[in-house]
């Protein structure tokens, strides 16, 4: 088998036990190992012959196993690549090594080992949130420097603070060494930790990490916290890994700041999760153990070249097998299908299909005429939106310039104007992907101007994007499930998987819009029109009260943009929904929309009905005068943030 | 033919190193397999060693696996085996290499015990990896004898189970400094490197010091791995001791002996813990490590002698004969280790652990390697720890009298001797433009060193973590030049350029071409792998032994009473900044140069353009690494030459390229001067451990400028997308 066939094979499902081993086979086979191996790895400290040494083996690989799941969390789940890791090791061992030794250093009365062990988890917890919630406001290779940087000053800070730590001298503790127990004590956190984990990307918590490293504003726009969900998963991992470093530093009864801080334990971390399959449950504990054998194989083999040969692994590793050992038997393990398979397995059942006639009657209700299917006189309407003298700058570039916009409950309002003349800055603003360089912004009652994304999500502001955001690998389905209202699901929400409301109410939509036969589908298979689609119901899941539209119709063939209107007076008739859409498709705005505000250079040349708007001649002048330079401009502001590293 | 070409570059970047360590590969030792002669024993003794053939200290580990063979080879083909009863024992030592790792180290000796079920152990290289290893062999109850890691802490424990033959870390100095008492010093300065054995050493000094009525004018200490001590000899030369005492690591002595030299910083004497009585060390600095004293557990000129290998000249003699090197007292401590052992095995008539150990505890012997007679703690408080001093490139014993070979040569030379009589009368102001030319010459250095990861980062998007490899690669090709035909560092500039320039070709060809598209993470492992490589097989063809490139401009230029300039520095600034300036107007002027800012902003939209994306990276790669590796060549004569001295340099760029822009010309430049003052003036002006601050200081620099400015202090050439919203 050449490489490149060898490579197609490992990657993809190209031959039917390829299939099979990527789908129900692949699980079978991981089941059947990880019973035996759990069985026999409790068994065997209790056979005859095993000796200490091979146990001191396994609760170090134990040790690298912990790490690397612990890891993967934040590297592979999250998509925070964190070069630092061993730090929280070394805190974790630090803090226990000074608590138990602070007799011998006359600083008090030393601590017995497990209030030592579990202080020190809670010290490099604390500790690595702190830390995350300066550091992990970088993305990609500048958290990861970042945490190097962190590492390096830890070891460093240790060194320095000799009458604590000892210094450079390093500290000593009483000698404990029953090997069994920390065998078992290792065994067990370690099974413990990779439980926690597998139950842990099947709630919501674990879906929105994913969501984070495929495209975080996005997920920040559907209403999740993603500071907070990633520092708190950063500070478990913290925890965890503390925990691993103070069961260490009792074992090695022995820490100095070149022992307790090692680079090689974050190496050997992230080359174990990637060995074994980046964002995998599974993948870190194959890896590292993998790992760990292929090291001892090349040591006894290759002697003096066995660490030239390591490297030149490391490389053919990373080239050939980019979806690890756990890829060959989950074909998508890299994917975020397998982890939303809650909703794809169980479909709802019929009895529920209430929804289904609803929506069946919101497609025979048309045609509506503009005006005639508003949900409650003007005068009864309150505002949802008001923004005041909204200014933004880029650089010298006054973007928007002191624009006023309100929107009232029920309303559909068009925004319209020349390329450049800053519509989507606007809804940026509103939806606070920009900080704003002047003005306010009031949604309902609450002052939104300095609030997140995600609280303004929260607050029942939905939209959808210029360049399309859903997640391409998620099917439909698991899409719109992504997109709930996760101001409403509370903490406790959080760990649960998708609950049967929100089955229904994605079906439903889905129905509504159209989706229901490609529900299955990835997303990356729609075409553009129907990702529109997708997308505006992916905006209703979270039960908005506004819904910014941008462009939902462009590069969309005419018959599926009169779907589209269809869909959106109706939702906009029997929901109340309001709706503000930035449209270059002035005829689709004049049939929806009351009322057309005009932007042009960034400020405000125009409000008013679409025929009263339509015949201002500043306004003709701006469209026509300006239909000749077609340049692209801060239009795309949102297009740079698309795709995630 | 793509993955032909993959193949063929990683052949090819593996391949070459390997081939060429075949021919340098270690003396074969046969002792792992029984010989003919076995069937003359009774049976077999067997030790275990964890020893450090990689990692830091793989030439200290060498060293002290060629003293345990020695005794082995000794034992058993001269001595005709240890005699237990009637009978004759065959020793034998099964060793592994804990890649001076601590974990792998105890593991590796719970293997010796459990599964080699060795009967005693010996000692590992360092006192940190003994420290670990020792409490493994007190818990299960297996004796270890060593000689080669004398931290005092280690004693302190109440173990039963482990000896030193060597004298204990706070002895070191002892001899060293009665000498230097007795003729006239009166004041001192310590610095340490802040390491379990440094530490111990350098408190050792300061009681043996202050009980010789000298005054300790300061005391400095600096972490591992440090790459620049110029702002503690500028505090010490203002201070103008009569003392200097310092050290910790083998490379620390070849960074104070240089230090010294460009600051113009000449005490009357230099005591440096690690280093003097190695000639290896001689052999890498010539006359500048003249009149510098060290301790030495033992030197082959000492008038010892005893019952088994005679004299300690026989004992170098015999050494010398298996491995053909004389023996340094890292390899001369394993063997009495070894050999302490053998006696008391002997004395006690058993190999029970019990009766070895009351017969190591009632041991009184005399050998090669002095008297060895241990305390309760386990320690050889028998042996004096002798003195060493390099007079006209030659090791002397110069204390204590007992030992002597030579007279001690003190006071120095006048030569450039600092402001002795003005000590303490240097202001802190006044100290400032020293530590301002320490920085910009520090400076000069860094914007050297970390152009090519910035260009390769801002124009490819890919992290070479490989960087400070490439550097080491470049410094070992000017050191070759230098040692084999004399070629000034300098002079081989443009040669090492061009011959990275291939070598960059080659790797971007074979390797880099095929993950540039791919994650950040991919690529960075990819270079990760390849740094592994290069180091190891670094290590294999040259050993891990420390060098230095010799330059004719050296030196300093004296400008005022406290102030130098370092006259290498200052020419690597000056070719640095030239470096710079080309480069800069390659980017800006040119046609390529325009090619390469265009596929660093948007890789799609240059090669829709028609800008051959992928030669402009094999372009831009090749041209930076040949920058990274001349740049090597010029550092080679400043930082010790070595296979492991790249990570911290990579990980120096890393903080300079990410503050300052990706790509940024004048970034790099901006970025190296601001760290290279920040530290400067930080170890200058924080009292005892400026110099630890400043290692953190560029770190703590880096994370606060990121999370403030992520898109750097300058403009780079890639956009950066740093922050998430």
């Amino acid at each position: 088998m050449t490489p490149l066939r060898l490579r197609q094979w490992l990657g993809g499902a190209t031959t039917p036990l390829r299939q099979w081993l990527g789908g129900a086979g692949g699980r079978l086979v991981v089941r059947i190992a990880g019973a035996a191996a759990l069985a026999w790895l409790i068994v065997l400290p209790l056979a005859d012959g095993t000796s200490d040494s091979t146990l001191f083996t396994f609760t170090l690989m134990f040790t690298s196993v912990a790490v690397a799941v612990n890891w993967n969390l934040t590297g592979g789940f999250t998509g925070y690549v964190d070069f630092g890791h061993a730090v929280w090791f070394g805190i974790g061992a630090y803090v226990t090594a000074i608590l138990m030794s602070l007799q011998s250093n006359g600083l008090g009365i030393g601590w017995p080992p497990i209030p030592a062990i579990l202080l020190g988890m809670v010290a490099s917890g604390a500790l690595a949130g702190l830390i995350g919630r300066f550091t992990m406001h970088l993305k990609g290779p500048y958290f990861s420097i970042s945490m190097l940087g962190t590492f390096v000053a830890m070891r460093e800070i240790t060194r320095t603070w000799g009458g604590l730590t000892g210094g450079g001298v390093g500290l000593t503790l009483p000698p404990y060494l029953n090997r069994q127990l920390f065998y078992y004590l290792e065994l067990a956190l370690v099974v413990g930790l990779i439980g926690l984990t597998w139950w842990l990307r099947r709630t919501r918590f674990g879906a929105a990490l994913v969501a984070i490293r495929e495209d975080e504003l996005g997920a920040q726009m559907r209403g999740i916290a993603t500071t907070r969900l990633k520092v708190a998963v950063f500070s478990f991992a913290g925890a965890s890994t503390g925990l691993f470093g103070g069961l260490w530093a009792y074992q090695n009864t022995f820490v100095d700041p070149d022992i307790a801080f090692v680079e090689t334990r974050t190496i050997d971390a992230i080359m174990g999760t990637l060995l074994g399959g980046l964002g995998t449950v599974l993948g870190p504990v194959v890896g590292s153990v993998g790992l760990y054998w292929l090291r001892e194989v090349l040591w006894t083999n290759l002697l003096d070249y066995h660490l030239v040969a390591q490297g030149v692994l490391l490389i053919l590793i990373v080239l050939f097998l980019p979806k690890g050992i756990v890829g060959i038997f989950y074909a998508r393990a890299m994917s975020l299908r397998k982890l939303w398979r809650w909703g794809a397995s169980e479909s709802v059942s019929q009895a529920e299909s209430e929804p289904r006639s609803e929506g069946d009657s919101a497609r025979q209700s048309r045609p509506v005429e503009p005006g005639q299917h508003r949900v409650a006189p003007f005068e009864e309407r309150t505002r949802i939106v008001e923004a005041n003298s909204i200014v933004k700058r880029f650089g010298g570039l006054t973007a928007v310039d002191g624009v006023d916009i309100e929107v009232f409950s029920g309303e559909m309002v068009g925004l319209i104007g020349p390329n450049g003349s800053g519509k989507t800055t606007l809804f940026d603003c509103l939806s606070r992907v920009h900080g704003l360089d002047n003005g306010s912004i009031r949604l309902g009652a609450t002052d939104i101007t300095r609030l997140s994304p995600y609280q303004v999500a929260r607050l029942g502001m939905a939209r959808t994007f210029q360049v399309i955001r859903v997640y391409r690998d998620l099917t439909v389905r698991e899409n719109m499930e992504l997109s709930v209202q996760w101001g409403e699901i509370g903490v406790r929400g959080l760990f649960q998987r998708a609950d049967p409301a929100t089955r229904a109410r994605a079906e439903q939509l889905m129905e509504f819009l159209m989706l229901a036969p490609m529900a299955d589908e990835p997303a990356g298979t729609l075409s553009g029109g129907q990702r529109r689609l997708l997308e505006i119901g992916m905006a209703l899941m979270s039960n908005p009260s506004l819904v910014l539209l941008d462009e939902a119709t462009s590069g969309i063939n005419p018959t599926l943009v009169e779907n589209i209107k269809d869909r959106l007076v109706s939702i906009n008739a029997e929901q109340g929904v309001s709706f503000l859409m930035v449209e270059h498709n002035v005829q689709f705005v004049a049939d929806l929309c009351e009322r057309v505000v005009v932007l042009d250079s960034g400020r405000k040349l125009a409000e008013g009905s679409p025929r009263e708007v339509m015949e201002e001649p500043a306004v003709i002048e701006a469209y026509f005068g300006a239909a000749g330079r077609q340049s692209p401009s801060e239009d795309g502001a949102g297009a740079g943030e698309g795709e995630n590293p | 033919m793509r993955r032909h070409g993959l193949a063929l570059g990683v052949l090819l970047i593996v391949g070459l190193p390997l081939l060429a360590g075949c021919s340098s590969s270690d003396p074969p030792i046969g002792d792992r397999s029984p010989t003919a002669a076995d069937s003359a024993f009774a049976g077999t003794v067997k030790l275990g060693a964890a020893l450090s053939e990689t990692g830091k200290y793989a030439v200290e580990g060498k060293d002290s696996r060629q003293g345990y063979d020695t005794w082995v080879r000794w034992v058993n083909d001269v001595y005709g085996g240890i005699r237990i009863g009637a009978g004759r024992y065959r020793a034998e030592i099964v060793y592994y290499d804990d890649e001076s790792d601590a974990d792998t180290a105890g593991n590796l000796v719970q293997r010796l015990i459990d599964e080699d079920k060795v009967d005693f152990l010996l000692g590992p290289y360092s006192s940190g990896l003994t420290t670990g290893t020792s409490a493994i062999a007190e818990a299960n109850n297996v004796l270890m004898v060593e000689g080669n890691g004398t931290s005092d802490t280690m004693f302190e424990r109440g173990f039963q189970n482990l000896f030193l033959v060597a004298t204990i870390a706070s002895e070191y100095t002892r001899s060293g400094i009665d000498a230097l008492a007795a003729r006239g010093a009166r004041t001192a300065v310590i610095a340490h490197e802040d390491t379990s054995f440094a530490t111990a050493v350098a408190n050792g000094a300061a009681r043996h010091l202050e009980a010789n009525g000298i005054e300790v004018l300061a005391s400095e200490t600096y972490p591992k791995d440090i790459q620049d001590v110029s702002a503690i000899m500028t505090k010490f030369r203002n201070l103008g001791p009569d003392i200097f005492v310092g050290g910790g690591h083998y490379n620390d002595a070849v960074l104070f002996v240089n230090s010294a030299k460009e600051l113009g910083f000449q005490s009357d004497g230099m005591l440096i813990t690690v280093g003097p009585s190695n000639p290896k060390l001689i052999e890498e600095l010539g006359a500048d490590i003249d009149g510098a004293l060290g301790p030495t557990q033992w030197e082959s000129t000492m008038a010892y002698e005893g019952i088994y290998f005679g004299t300690a000249a026989d004992y170098a003699a015999y050494y010398e004969a298996l491995w053909g090197e004389p023996p340094v007292y890292q390899a001369a401590s394993a063997t009495a280790a070894a050999l302490a052992l053998h006696l008391a095995i002997e004395a006690a008539d058993s190999t029970e652990t019990d009766d070895v150990r009351s017969a190591l505890r009632d041991l009184s012997a005399d050998t090669f390697y002095g008297p060895i007679s241990f305390d309760e703690r386990g320690v050889n408080t028998a042996k004096p720890m002798g003195t060493v001093q390099v007079q006209d490139g030659q090791i002397v014993v110069v204390a204590p009298d007992a030992a002597a070979t030579a007279g001690l040569r003190y006071p120095l030379g006048d030569g450039m001797a600092g402001p002795a009589g003005t000590a303490g009368q240097v202001s802190n102001l006044g100290q400032l433009p020293q530590a301002i030319v320490n920085g910009v010459a520090l400076g000069g250095m860094y914007a050297v060193l970390v152009l090519g990861f910035s260009i390769i980062w801002g124009v490819m998007g890919v992290i070479n973590i490989a960087h400070g490899e490439f550097v080491m690669v470049g410094a070992y090709l000017a050191w070759l030049g230098n040692d084999l035909w004399g070629i000034d560092p300098f002079v081989s500039v443009p040669a090492v350029f061009i011959l990275m320039m291939v070598f960059g070709y080659a790797v971007q060809k074979g390797l880099v071409r095929h993950v540039v598209n791919r994650p950040h993470l991919v690529s960075l492992l990819v270079m990760f792998g390849l740094a592994i490589i290069l180091q190891n097989a670094m290590k294999l063809v040259f050993s891990a032994d420390f060098r230095r490139a010799d330059t004719s401009l050296d030196g300093s230029w004296r400008v005022a009473d406290t102030l130098t300039v370092p006259v290498t520095r200052f020419w690597i600034l000056v070719i640095a900044i030239g470096v710079l300036g080309c480069l800069s107007v390659l980017l800006t002027r040119t046609r390529l140069g325009k090619g390469i800012r265009a596929a660093a902003q948007n890789r799609e939209a240059a090669s829709i353009v028609g800008i051959d994306v992928g030669k402009v990276y094999l372009i831009t790669f090749a041209i930076c690494i040949g920058i990274t590796g001349a740049a090597g060549a010029m550092v080679s004569p400043v930082l010790a030459v070595q296979p492991f001295q790249g990570p911290p340099l990579t990980l120096k760029a890393f903080a300079i390229t990410a503050m300052a822009g990706l790509g940024s010309i004048r970034g790099a430049l901006g970025g190296a001067m601001l760290l290279g003052l920040v530290e400067a003036v930080l170890a200058l002006y924080v009292e005892g451990v400026g110099t630890n601050l400043a290692v953190v200081a560029s770190f703590v620099i880096l994370v606060v400028a990121l999370v403030l400015r992520p898109q750097g202090i300058f403009k780079g050439l890639r956009p950066v997308d740093a922050t998430a919203s």
